[in-house]
C-alpha cells in the first residue's frame, strides 16, 4: 500500500483518543465571536481572490465537490473573525500574502487552474517539510507537532482542509459520514469503492 | 431546612449515593456547587459536523485565558466547552515547576458526563496490595466486601465486557462486549502467543452495548456507536447521574436537588460528635444558608472533599473536620498517564470498520502479577485499539489538486496504539493545602503540591519498553512514542485525600467509608482510596458510595445517629 510512514502527530492522537472511545472533535462553519477576535474583520479583495485561488487549486471540485462549494474562503474568514488571535491573523495574513505572489507575474489567483497547481505544489511541499521545534518550545512525544518549515502556511491550508472536509458538501458528496452509526461492524471488507470515513478529525 | 440525608455533589459517587439513599426512603437533599442542566440546551450530541461554531474549536484568546488548565483534556472543544471549569474562574496554585493538573466539570452531574467510561473492578490483590507492602494504609475490606456492590452497581449503569476469568481484574456483570476488530485481534494472537501471562481483551465500559429490560424502563436505548459521548447522549446510553442515577432518585419523590450551592463547610456539633448540616454560598448571590440532616455523605470529588473537611476547621477540630490523622488532603494518586506507543502494522488485513466504537482493548496487569517487575511494587495496565489510519492522516501532508483528494479518500495502514495506566503509591506529601489567598466566593484557594515518586518513575521505562514489544510482537514498527509520563493529574484520576484504613491514628474513614472522628459522616468519592490499583476507579467509587450508603440507612435505622 502506498502511504507515508511519516504520520501526523495529530492524526495519530485522533486516532488514539478514537481508539479508547473518547469523543474528538469535529467542526463545521458556524461561528461565534470570542475573546480577542476581530469582529470587524474582513479580506481585502485581493487577499479573499487569493485564498480563493488557494482553496480551489488544493481541493479543486473535480467529479465530486470542492473547497469552495464548502464556501472555504468564507469560512476562513470567519475563523479570523471569531477564532483566531491577533497572532495568528496576522501568520495567515501572511501566509496569503506569500501564496498571493506565487507564480509568473506575481499574481496567483490570475493564473489558471494548471499554473496555480504548478505553481503551489512545490511552495506545499516545501511549507509542509518538518523542522525541529522552535526554540523554547516544549517536546511531549508522541502528541506534540510536527512543526512545519512555514507555519503560517501550513496553519492556513489545516483551516482549508478541515473547513472542506467537515463541510456538509464534503460529508455528503466526498467521503461517507454516518452521524448516527447505530451499529459496530467489526470487520468490513474494503474495496475499490471503499473510501475513508469523514468527519472525525482533530484540529 | 431538615433532611435525613444529605449529599454534597451530584456526580459519579453523588448520584449513586443519592439514588441508594432515597430508594431506602430517606429524603435527601443534594447539593451541586455548579449550574442545572438543560439536557435539550446543553447536549451537542445531535449537532452535525458543520453545525459546530469555528470547526469546533474554542476561540484561541478564550482558551489561553480561560482554560490553560483544562485545554489540555484530549475532550475540550468548542461542542463540550459548557461542560468545563474556567480556570480563570477557579484557581489553584501548584509549587514552581510542579504542576498539577486539575479537570473539573462544575454542573450537575459533574464529570460523569465526560467521563472515558472504562469500568474496571480492583481485584483483591489491589486490596490486599498495601498490607503486602507496607505503602499506605491497609484497606479495611477486601475484595469479598465489595463484589456484591460492584454487581449491584454494574447491572444498574450497564457495562459491556467479556468474562475472562482473571484474578487481577475480576469479572462482572457484563453486558455484551464490543467486538475486537482485525487489526485488535492480530495484536490479541501476537502477544497473547508471545507473552502468555498476558491478555488482550475489549475494554469494559459503561455503553450500553445492548440495552436490557431494566435500562429501558429508564428511558435509555442502545449505544448508537457515535463516540460522541461528551457531549451528552440523547439515548442516554452511558452511564452519567444524568442519564441514570439522578433520575432514579428523583422518581422516590424523596430527592431535593439544590444547583448554584457551594459547600463551604461541613457545620459539626462537639457536644453530640456529629455532622449536624452542611452550610453553602450561593454561586450566584453569595448569600450563605445552612442545610441540616442526620447524615452526610461527602462527594465533592477527592480534592473538593479535602477543600471542604479542611475549611471545616473548628475549636474541637483545629485541623479540620475528621482530620484527627493528619491525612486529609495528603495521598492524592492519579495515574500515571499518556505513556503510549504507537505503530504502524505494514501488512495487516484488508478490511476496516463500521461506526465509531465507544470503547478499545484493555492489557490487564502482568506486572507483578504472571511477570516480574523491573524492581519496582504495583503495576500498570494498558487501554488502546487499533485502527485503519483516516482522513486527517493524508490531510495534513503536502498534496494538491484532485491526488490529494484522491489520497484523502484511501484508507492508510492498521494503526496499532497503546498507553500504560501505571499504579501511583499513597504517599503522604503529595497534598492539597488551604492557601491564604481566596477565591469568588470568599473559599481558600487550594494549593495543589504533587509529582511521581521513585516507585512510578522506575516503572515508566518498563511500560515503553514492554508497549514497543507488544506492538512489535504484531509484527507492527514503532513510528511513536511517549518519552515521559504527562503531569499529575492529566489521567483525571485524582483519589486519596481521605483515606480508608483500619486506624484512625493513620487513615479518615473506616470500612463503611464512615468518618473515624464523626460516624455521621460518609466520604465516598475518590478521596476515600486508600490505594489507586491501576484500573479506571470511578466504578469503585460507585459501588463503594452504595456500600456506605446500606450501612448509612442501617445505621439510622438503628438510631445510631440520634
Amino acid at each position: 500500500m502506498e502511504f507515508s510512514m511519516e504520520m501526523s502527530r495529530r492524526a495519530m492522537l485522533e486516532r488514539a483518543m478514537l481508539l479508547v472511545g473518547a469523543t474528538v472533535a469535529v467542526g463545521g462553519c458556524k461561528l461565534s465571536p470570542g475573546d480577542g477576535a476581530d469582529p470587524n474583520f474582513k479580506f481585502a479583495e485581493a487577499q479573499y481572490r487569493t485564498l480563493t485561488a488557494l482553496a480551489d487549486t488544493l481541493l479543486p471540485k473535480g467529479d465530486s465537490v470542492g473547497a469552495l462549494d464548502a464556501k472555504a474562503p468564507a469560512q476562513i474568514e470567519g475563523l479570523i473573525r471569531n477564532w483566531a488571535s491577533k497572532e495568528t491573523r496576522e501568520k495567515l495574513l501572511g501566509a496569503i500574502d506569500e501564496v498571493g505572489a506565487l507564480g509568473e507575474g506575481g499574481d496567483f489567483a490570475a493564473l489558471d487552474p494548471a499554473a496555480r497547481a504548478a505553481a503551489l505544489k512545490p511552495f506545499d511541499a516545501a511549507a509542509l517539510e518538518n523542522v525541529p521545534p522552535p526554540e523554547g518550545v516544549k517536546v511531549t512525544p508522541p502528541f506534540s507537532g510536527p512543526f512545519h518549515a512555514n507555519p503560517g502556511y501550513s496553519k492556513l491550508r489545516q483551516l482549508i482542509v478541515f473547513a472542506f472536509y467537515y463541510s456538509q458538501a464534503a460529508l455528503t458528496e466526498e467521503l461517507p459520514y454516518e452521524h448516527n452509526p447505530g451499529r459496530w461492524d467489526a470487520s468490513v471488507p474494503v474495496t475499490p469503492e471503499t473510501r475513508n470515513a469523514g468527519g472525525l478529525g482533530f484540529m | 431546612m431538615q433532611f435525613d440525608a444529605i449529599v454534597i455533589g451530584s456526580g459519579m459517587s453523588g448520584g449513586i449515593a443519592a439514588k441508594e439513599l432515597c430508594e431506602a426512603g430517606l429524603k435527601t437533599l443534594v447539593i451541586e456547587r455548579g449550574r442545572d442542566v438543560d439536557p435539550t440546551e446543553d447536549f451537542t450530541d445531535m449537532k452535525q459536523p458543520w453545525e459546530l461554531d469555528n470547526l469546533n474549536m474554542i476561540p484561541e484568546e478564550t482558551l489561553a485565558e480561560d482554560y490553560p488548565v483544562q485545554r489540555q483534556c484530549y475532550a475540550v472543544n468548542e461542542a463540550t466547552k459548557h461542560w468545563w471549569v474556567k480556570d480563570s474562574e477557579h484557581p489553584y496554585t501548584t509549587p514552581e515547576g510542579k504542576p498539577f493538573t486539575w479537570i473539573r466539570g462544575y454542573h450537575k452531574g459533574g464529570r460523569s458526563i465526560m467521563w472515558g467510561r472504562q469500568s474496571y473492578r480492583m481485584s483483591e490483590m489491589d486490596f490486599a496490595a498495601n498490607a503486602k507492602d507496607g505503602h499506605g494504609s491497609d484497606w479495611p475490606i477486601r475484595y469479598a466486601d465489595i463484589a456484591p456492590w460492584y454487581d449491584k452497581v454494574e447491572s444498574f449503569i450497564g457495562v459491556s465486557g467479556t468474562r475472562e476469568g482473571l484474578p487481577q481484574l475480576p469479572d462482572g456483570e457484563f453486558l455484551p462486549g464490543f467486538e475486537l476488530n482485525d487489526g485488535e485481534k492480530i495484536f490479541k494472537s501476537a502477544v497473547e502467543s508471545e507473552f502468555p501471562g498476558r491478555k488482550v481483551i475489549i475494554g469494559r465500559c459503561a455503553n450500553l452495548s445492548k440495552a436490557g429490560p431494566q435500562h429501558e424502563a429508564q428511558g435509555r436505548a442502545s449505544c448508537q456507536v457515535r463516540s460522541l459521548c461528551e457531549r451528552g447522549c440523547s439515548f442516554k446510553a452511558y452511564h452519567s447521574s444524568l442519564n441514570t442515577s439522578l433520575p432514579a432518585a428523583e422518581a422516590t419523590g424523596n430527592m431535593t436537588l439544590v444547583t448554584d450551592a457551594i459547600a463551604a463547610e461541613i457545620v459539626y456539633d462537639p457536644a453530640s460528635k456529629r455532622a449536624t448540616g452542611v452550610r453553602v454560598i450561593d454561586a450566584k448571590t453569595k448569600e450563605g444558608r445552612t442545610y441540616e440532616a442526620k447524615v452526610i455523605f461527602c462527594c465533592a470529588s477527592a480534592l473538593g472533599t479535602a477543600q471542604i473537611l479542611l475549611n471545616s476547621a473548628s475549636e474541637a477540630m483545629p485541623n479540620g473536620l475528621a482530620n484527627a490523622s493528619d491525612q486529609v488532603g495528603r495521598n492524592i494518586m492519579d495515574h500515571l498517564y499518556a505513556l503510549s506507543t504507537a505503530g504502524i502494522l505494514p501488512n495487516g488485513p484488508d478490511t476496516t470498520t463500521f461506526g465509531r466504537r465507544p470503547t478499545g482493548i484493555y492489557i490487564p496487569r502482568f506486572r507483578n502479577v504472571t511477570e516480574e517487575s523491573d524492581g519496582y511494587l504495583r503495576g500498570y495496565g494498558y487501554q488502546g485499539g487499533a485502527s485503519r489510519m483516516g482522513w486527517t492522516s493524508s490531510a495534513n501532508q503536502p498534496g494538491v489538486g484532485e491526488e490529494f483528494k484522491e489520497r484523502t479518500r484511501r484508507l492508510g495502514p492498521w494503526m496499532i496504539y497503546i498507553s500504560g495506566f501505571g499504579e501511583m503509591l499513597p504517599n503522604p506529601e503529595n497534598r492539597l493545602t488551604l492557601g491564604k489567598g481566596k477565591d469568588n466566593w470568599g473559599l481558600p484557594i487550594p494549593h495543589i503540591d504533587v509529582s511521581l515518586g521513585p516507585n512510578e518513575m522506575a516503572m515508566v521505562g518498563q511500560i515503553l519498553a514492554d508497549g514497543k514489544a507488544m506492538i512489535e510482537a504484531a509484527g507492527g514498527q514503532v513510528v511513536a512514542q511517549a518519552t515521559e509520563p504527562g503531569v499529575p493529574g492529566l489521567g483525571i484520576h485524582e483519589m486519596g485525600t481521605a483515606r480508608m484504613g483500619t486506624d484512625p491514628k493513620t487513615s479518615v474513614l473506616g470500612k463503611f467509608n464512615q468518618a473515624h472522628d464523626v460516624p455521621n459522616l460518609y466520604i465516598t468519592d475518590g478521596a476515600a482510596m486508600a490505594s489507586a490499583g491501576c484500573q479506571n476507579p470511578s466504578l469503585t467509587y460507585m459501588a463503594l458510595s452504595a456500600r456506605a450508603a446500606d450501612h448509612a440507612v442501617q445505621q439510622l435505622k438503628a438510631g445510631a445517629f440520634g
